[in-house]
């Protein structure tokens, strides 16, 4: 039994799983394999995995092959086929550096913690460096803010205790499963973020989280979900199910807010819809930061609106909103050089100063 | 300065004023909720002994911190150390005085990390009067604070008090 498996779901990314997988026999610890967990590709997945999985010196590659189910069952099966003390996560176009689990392990020991992640730089479809991920500070969770200020560990780079996953699963909040996993982790466990950069984290057009505008809207949406669910938790209340299918979540991201709030219509309170609604307009402006989605004017419109419905409440801080819609209309000035949208976020701050 | 041999490889659960060393200790209030235990490891670098101490249950505004008592030949303490969460150790000189009320000087924070760190803080850069050598008064320990977070690890590999200035 290895001491760490790295686990690797995969659909058809035959186009950077070379060098994942490189970079994954090139870890300088040596008590691991690797286990990877075909979605059902079409692509030439299959027989990049076989061509490693034959090199010599190279740890163990386990490939299992399933119809195509989705990441989050993907994961799960996964977790059922390990036999570790530690899971590391991996995705099918990230780069691992090769310290990477000889750091994580040092530092999950030395922490104490159930679950690590660190930090990464982004790079686009040709490994050139976009940036470099933040600091997320799990201490200040607070899932009442508006966006909620989340206890999150950057999922590709996660490592954590195997019993602790399998106890927790992975849930269907559509492209927020990672920020659920996060919720639920940090209400049990100690988790810890490392400063170390550990890998390089792949952000292009096929990415899960760029492909389109209403992706990144299902994903700010649910994400916001799961830390209203944080808050029903705390309060012994029963959770809004993830019950909508990602076809059914993807169909309502590309209608529109109302239509992901309706998905929810008969499991929200009434003064939960509005409040979430804000949340997710907020936290699509907050992604945009670093998931290569240009805000539109829209979108900065319908959040000032929903903000104007909710004033008063609890859980908006005045310096994060006002961050928030300056990074939106700078993001949008940058991309679009339009000059109509010029100062559009010094006039947000202005409407959000009159109150 | 410090002293493995009082700590084992698993925890032991520790009282206010747990030594590190002869001349270091823990200090924190022992009516808060704040457990803190220390274990015996060692540095994967290079296998050399460390104490790991971990607290759990503090509350913000409980203190908690490193104490190095100082002799009068004191120049500099040095720390070799990794924590977590904590990005800041606050230091705090503390002088006694022959005549007078006891005092402190607040020395800039340290950078902290959780990789093996190095700090080195020179004491007689903060003594606050030339003629205060000669007075005798003197400089009495060193606390070096940790901020604020309900759980913390620290890992110390060296800890030592010179009668020189570190270069």
């Amino acid at each position: 039994m290895p001491k760490v498996s790295f686990l690797l779901p995969v659909y058809n990314g035959a186009a950077y799983l070379a060098e994942t997988l490189a970079s994954l026999q090139a870890q300088d610890h040596d008590d691991y394999d690797v286990v990877v967990i075909d979605d059902g590709s079409t692509d030439q997945t299959p027989d990049i995995v076989a061509e490693f999985a034959t090199r010599s010196g190279a740890p163990s590659i386990q490939y299992h092959r399933r119809a195509q189910s989705g990441l989050v069952d993907t994961l799960n099966h996964g977790l059922t086929l390990l036999d570790c003390d530690f899971v590391a996560r991996i995705d099918a176009d990230d780069v691992c550096l090769p310290s990477r689990l000889s750091q994580q392990l040092d530092f999950i020991a030395f922490t104490g913690a159930a679950a690590v992640s660190a930090r990464s730089l982004h790079i686009d479809a040709a490994g050139q460096v976009l940036g470099l991920s933040g600091l997320h500070n799990h201490f200040d969770a607070d899932p009442r803010r508006l966006p909620a200020a989340e206890p999150y560990l950057p999922h590709p780079f996660l490592l954590a205790r195997l019993d602790v996953l399998a106890k927790l699963g992975f849930r269907h909040a559509h492209l927020a499963e990672d920020a659920d996993l996060c919720w639920r982790l940090a209400e049990r466990w100690p988790i810890a973020m490392q400063k170390a950069v550990l890998g390089r984290y792949r952000l292009h057009d096929a990415s899960v989280s760029t492909q389109s505008a209403a992706s990144v809207k299902v994903q700010a949406f649910y994400s916001q979900v799961s830390a209203l669910n944080a808050v029903r938790r705390e309060e012994g209340q029963d959770e809004v199910p993830y019950d909508a299918s990602m076809a059914e979540a993807l169909a309502a991201g590309t209608q529109g807010w109302d239509a992901l709030i309706a998905l929810l219509r008969h499991h929200l309170l009434d003064d939960e819809a509005p409040r979430l609604r804000a949340a997710a307009m907020l936290k699509l402006l907050d992604v945009s930061e670093w998931r290569g989605y240009t805000p539109t004017v829209q979108d900065m419109t319908d959040a000032a609106s929903a903000l104007r419905d909710i004033r008063g409440a609890n859980g908006l801080e005045p310096a994060v909103i006002d961050r928030l819609f300056a990074n939106a209309a700078q993001t949008q000035d940058d991309a679009r050089q339009n000059s109509q949208t010029r100062g559009f976020g010094e006039r947000i701050r202005g409407f959000l100063r009159r109150g | 300065m410090l002293d493995f041999v009082p700590y084992t490889q698993g925890p032991s659960q520790v009282l206010p004023g747990a030594a590190l060393g002869p001349d270091a200790w823990l200090w924190w209030d022992g009516a808060t909720g704040l457990t803190v235990s220390i274990a015996r490891g060692r540095r994967p670098a290079d296998g050399a002994d460390t104490l790991t101490i971990r607290g759990e249950g503090r509350q913000p505004d409980d203190w908690f911190s490193i104490d190095v008592r100082l002799g009068p030949m004191a120049r500099a303490v040095r720390l070799v150390m990794r924590n977590y969460p904590a990005h800041r150790l606050y230091p705090r000189l503390h002088f006694d005085v022959a005549n007078g009320t006891p005092f402190h000087v607040n020395l800039p924070e340290l950078v902290a990390t959780d990789h093996f760190t190095q700090h080195s803080v020179q004491l007689r850069d903060w003594c606050p009067d030339p003629a205060f050598w000669r007075s005798g008064d003197r400089m009495d320990r060193l606390t070096l604070l940790l901020p604020y977070s309900p759980w913390f690890v620290l890992e110390v590999a060296e800890l030592t008090v010179s009668e020189a200035a570190d270069a």
